[in-house]
């Protein structure tokens, strides 16, 4: 005999059944009335009634009262599926005063009413479910939800622009931030931008300012070149493990003079310069750029002399002097923390453009992507904001083609969505700077956003040619004396009807947004999925575009899918306001529908281990058993299925439960 | 529309396109860009007449001339003379076609073959030319 | 009511029955029209394709001149009275087209002020007259008759300037106030092609043809219109534009139909000089004519 879940001992169950009408939803199909009249008589049923909208307040009440006046001591609800309403009715459980999962809801809306026409055939079928969920609900045992705590710290991997705003954001509200970054310093990819769409905002402008909060913020615990190398725990709880790279220099002690890159025996650069997109070549001592945060440099390892042969004049340390700021002797180091939330905000890579061999990036010169022409119109890149070829001429014909490694199902088959705007943006600046004739060769123009299609029309009005017509390829052959010596676009210009050869100085290539190289391992050390394009996965597009399925974690930015700064900065704000909730609630309720391994009948024999998708299941050296972390349990039963012992049980659906309403489906006459 | 941006400018006035058009206005009602369209169709239609960017005979550039024509040596149209003279010049066998027509016309008074004209007709022709000189000056 | 009237090339030749028509309804109406001393010709679509800045001077002529009289300019043909409102805008808009036109009045020792409002019969019949003043006139109304209200172009695009671009309504009214009804006519303010009938014609037809099929289609038994080249094309070639069906359909200017619920003489009203007699219709509708 079940205990009625009041601490009395074993007492006769007595159940309460109640039928809704749901309006006409059941109604009009399934026969409430006649239903509830079944109900009556089933063994063990008390109460049987029928309500037009159990779920209102008076339809709760109504259960209640009864469970009071009637001491009832089990529930059935005949209504809609548990995804809509199983909380509220384990709600009137609550308040009736008995444990709210000696409640079983039977769907007979979904899965009867809405899917039969006969009348008769559906109340049949409803018969039966009710009467199978009666002889089920008798067997449920009292449960209690797991309350775990929260630690108040949050870690967020990645310094772009949307890291940046996520740690500010949660940093300001007093909480403590990790914020990991892989590169030397923070800023992400908008650090490489000139101007910003559509306002024409300086990038560095806007952002170095942000920058430098996170730098100073007392909140905010800034690990540059720092990757994390571990994590595990749950949700409130979590174990990381940072890996710091060694930069050779002692961040607390540069001040980021940059006497020791003067003093270096490298009397140029000869490395490319990864921030310039290789436009110009630094030294094996080098600080990232300007303005980086932190303002300290680097030694590359696997350019420096010392490192290949120990024998350098290590003419830095002497500039260096009394900071002593560099050791060539540091190592890489482990920092171990705890938090209670995780932002994944690790951004995007740009396409590969030598994959679309038709558009010569990389066998002629002076065809350029986007990003590289960024820093070349920058006033800090590697021409002093001159736009120039690489032999150094003024180009006086720009061609820009839109959608490069977008749109096509040989390389990426979405649309990145930046491109477009950045492209207009690139057309707007060189012809501002330099009065060439700019072409921009696109298939659509998308400018959804706010401002962005006024750019666009400012655009046509600054006399910047448009074609549209996807390029088919640049190349150097030319048919005409005037084309020789230099690049020909060859697209076809459907406005006009026509395939159009546009000569041009310099082709640049708007290539489109890819996710990082390595997303998939960056998801699997969190425990989270990507969609099949490779972008980390949210919960739902739509209604949880920064949450995962892994409760404390979420995403934020590109890494998410392509979009522009507003939109990662808004997703930055919405993954921080997330975690910020999860944290104030201060202690997070978990589900009791766990499995649970009967230690007396497990064997040991490892085959839940790896089954499980959630990683819940350990196995303790000591006893040799399995075991079942009830807070990773998702409850979804695969390790109960595989044990061949039947020694994992599952709450709510252990085997008897299961059988029992088997058992009451096949009892008809 | 892009074409003419473009500046293709044989394809363009070698359309057919900017004879058809009647000038109606109808498009610009509609574009969501308010491009003055029709003002671009007559300033392709002026240019087109201009450069003799047409077929031989065709009627359209040769009722312009004859209007004008007119204008200038009387300061209004006499409708009954233009029609004639623009079939005589275009396609002189269609007069017969337009016989009933043209006994329509008679009939009901609506053909009138005396020459309709202002008093002060050298106005007009020092109006026209008081345009041609400011134009001039304009372009330099 | 006084107003200059500026009749325009067509009304003295083609359009003849919209001038004798319009006459006769504003003497009826007692608005008195004072025809506009030396006018020359507006220059229509066809002068604009030809010189497009020599017929703002030809506009502008015209418009220093009735500056001159003080009184508002009565335009009827379409064509007019949207070169004549164009030409004031543009001068106004563009600066430089200002001086040109500006430079040309003076060689001819106009004054260079052209912003004269120039009005076209409906806007002065609805707004100025009055519906209720036109019903009072009407002695013989178009019971029965069903009209449908063709505007044409001009006087509502690009500039509507007294009725709804998309679907006027003022000769709806006024015919309406004559005790005729009108028909649902989508096709409204199709273009009929202008001279495209002469230039290109197998081009023209079809634009013909579509306004008189629409008008069939919806059962009317005639058309009223307001621009003289609208009327010759629907009713020279409506012979050519039916096939199978016969459109013997009596085309009449907005003016004549008034004509005939005032109970003016016909001749007064410039109908025998359309080419399908209208007589027969009003027989058959039982309308009495005088």
């Amino acid at each position: 005999m079940p205990d009625d879940g009041q601490g009395n001992g074993a007492a006769a169950p007595k159940i309460g059944v109640y039928v809704c009408y749901c309006g006409t939803n059941i109604a009009a199909t399934v026969d409430v009335h006649e239903l509830t009249e079944y109900a009556k008589g089933l063994p063990d049923v008390a109460v049987a009634r029928e309500y037009k909208y159990l779920c209102s307040d008076p339809g709760q009440e109504l259960i209640r009262q009864d469970i009071c006046d009637h001491g009832l001591n089990r529930i059935v609800v005949a209504s809609c599926s548990p995804l809509m309403h199983e909380p509220t009715f384990r709600g009137a459980l609550f308040r009736a005063g008995i444990n709210p999962f000696f409640l079983q809801m039977v769907n007979i809306r979904e899965h009867v009413s809405w899917v039969h026409t006969s009348r008769a055939a559906a109340t049949a079928k409803a018969k039966d479910l009710v009467r199978a969920a009666a002889r089920r609900v008798r067997l449920h045992q009292p449960l209690e939800k797991r309350k775990v705590e929260i630690n108040p710290q949050v870690l967020i991997v990645g310094g772009g622009i949307t890291g940046i705003h996520a740690a500010l954001t949660i940093a300001n509200s007093g909480k403590h931030v990790y914020l990991v970054e892989r590169q030397p310093t923070i800023g992400g990819h908008m650090a490489y931008f000139d101007k910003t769409f559509p306002t024409l905002d300086c990038a560095a402008c806007i952002l170095t300012p942000k920058m430098t909060a996170v730098g100073a913020h007392p909140n905010i615990t800034l690990w540059t070149y720092s990757e994390v190398a571990a994590i595990e725990g749950y949700v409130g709880n979590y174990k990381v493990k940072v890996r710091r790279k060694p930069r050779y220099v002692y961040e607390d002690l540069c001040i980021g003079c940059q006497e020791c890159v003067e003093a270096c025996i490298y009397k140029e650069g000869r490395w490319a310069d990864e921030f310039n997109q290789g436009l110009s070549k630094r030294k094996p001592i080098y600080l990232p750029f300007p303005q980086a945060v932190p303002q300290k440099v680097l030694i590359d390892h696997d350019a420096c002399i010392e490192f290949k042969s120990g024998k350098c004049k290590k003419t830095c340390v002497e500039a260096c002097g009394e900071r002593m700021a560099i050791d060539f002797k540091m190592q890489e180091s482990i920092e171990e923390v705890e938090v209670g939330a995780v932002i994944l905000a690790t951004g995007f890579k740009t396409f590969d453009a030598r994959r679309n061999a038709y558009y010569g990036y990389g066998t002629y010169p002076n065809v350029y992507t986007s990003l590289e022409i960024e820093r070349l119109i920058n006033a800090s890149g590697p021409t002093g904001g001159e736009l120039m070829l690489r032999n150094g001429a003024k180009p006086r014909m720009v061609g820009i083609v839109h959608c490069v490694g977008s749109r096509d199902h040989n390389t990426n088959r979405w649309c990145s969505k930046v491109c477009c705007m950045y492209s207009l943006k690139l057309a707007h600046l060189i012809r501002e700077r330099t009065g060439a004739e700019v072409y921009n060769f696109y298939i659509d123009m998308r400018t959804p956003g706010k401002g962005y299609e006024e750019f666009y029309d400012r655009l046509l009005d600054e006399g910047v040619h448009f074609v549209r017509g996807r390029v088919a390829e640049v190349t150097d052959w030319p048919v005409h004396p005037s084309e020789e010596g230099k690049l020909i676009i060859r697209a076809e210009d459907t406005l006009a009807g026509f395939v159009r050869r546009v000569a041009v100085d310099m082709v640049i290539l708007s290539v489109g947004l890819e996710p990082q190289s390595d997303a998939h391992e960056v998801r699997r050390l969190f425990n989270i999925s990507c969609s099949e394009e490779g972008w980390f996965l949210e919960r739902h597009p739509k209604l949880a575009p920064v949450s995962t399925f892994t409760d404390g974690v979420y995403i934020a930015g590109a890494c998410q899918g392509p979009k522009d700064i507003p939109d990662s900065v808004a997703q930055a704000g919405a993954a921080a306001a997330e975690a910020l909730a999860l944290i104030d609630a201060k202690y997070v309720e978990l589900e009791p529908y766990t499995a649970h391994v009967l230690e007396e009948a497990c064997s040991g024999c490892k085959t839940c281990v790896p089954v499980c998708p959630y990683q819940a299941i350990s196995f303790i050296e000591e006893t040799k058993k399995a075991q079942v972390n009830e807070v990773l349990c998702k409850g979804c039963g695969t390790c109960a299925a595989t044990c061949p012992s039947g020694s994992i049980s599952q709450n709510l659906f252990e085997d008897q439960e299961i059988f029992a309403e088997v058992e009451g489906l096949l009892a008809y006459a | 529309m892009h074409l003419s941006r473009e500046g293709f400018k044989e394809e363009v006035l070698s359309s057919y396109t900017i004879w058809l058009c009647t000038c109606c206005y109808a498009c610009m009602v509609e574009c969501p860009k308010k491009i003055n369209i029709t003002h671009l169709m007559y300033a392709l239609k002026t240019r087109a007449i201009q450069e003799h960017f047409y077929p031989k005979h065709f009627a359209i550039p040769v009722l312009a001339e004859e209007f004008s024509r007119m204008i200038r040596g009387s300061g209004r149209i006499t409708e009954s003379r233009l029609m004639v003279m623009v079939l005589l010049k275009t396609a002189f066998w269609k007069l017969l076609g337009f016989g009933h027509l043209g006994l329509n016309l008679l009939r009901t008074g609506r053909m009138r073959f005396e020459r309709e004209k202002i008093t002060r007709r050298d106005e007009i022709t020092t109006l026209l030319d008081s345009v041609e000189v400011t134009r001039k000056a304009l372009a330099r | 009511m006084k107003y200059t009237y500026y009749p325009g090339c067509s009304l003295k030749g083609t359009g003849r029955a919209y001038e004798e028509s319009l006459l006769a309804v504003f003497r009826a109406l007692d608005v008195e029209l004072q025809e506009l001393e030396d006018w020359n010709c507006c220059g229509a679509t066809t002068y604009m394709s030809y010189d497009e800045l020599k017929s703002y001077a030809l506009a502008g002529r015209n418009l220093a001149m009735a500056k001159q009289t003080g009184n508002d300019l009565l335009a009827p043909c379409a064509a007019c009275y949207l070169v004549l409102n164009k030409a004031q805008f543009y001068v106004k808009e563009y600066p430089w087209i200002g001086d040109v036109v500006s430079n040309a009045l003076q060689a001819i020792h106009l004054p260079n002020d052209i912003q004269v409002k120039v009005r076209h019969p409906l806007d002065i019949l609805l707004n100025d007259v009055g519906l209720d003043a036109i019903r009072a006139h009407v002695t013989h109304p178009l019971k029965g008759l069903k009209v449908a209200p063709y505007y044409g172009c001009q006087i509502v695009r690009p500039y509507a300037l007294f009725d709804n671009q998309r679907n006027p309504t003022s000769m709806d009214r006024l015919i309406e106030a004559c005790g005729a009804t009108c028909v649902y006519y989508p096709v409204k303010t199709h273009c009929c092609g202008g001279s495209q009938k002469g230039t290109l014609p197998e081009v023209g037809i079809d634009l013909i043809r579509r306004l008189l099929t629409e008008a069939a289609r919806n059962q009317a038994d005639a058309i009223a219109t307001l621009c003289p080249l609208c009327q010759f094309n629907l009713e020279a070639f409506e012979g050519e534009a039916g096939d199978s069906r016969k459109f013997n359909m009596p085309v009449l200017y907005f003016t004549q139909l008034m004509a005939i619920a005032f109970g003016m003489p016909l001749a007064e009203a410039g109908l025998q000089r359309s080419f399908v007699d209208v007589k027969p219709l009003l027989a058959e509708r039982e309308i009495a004519y005088a």
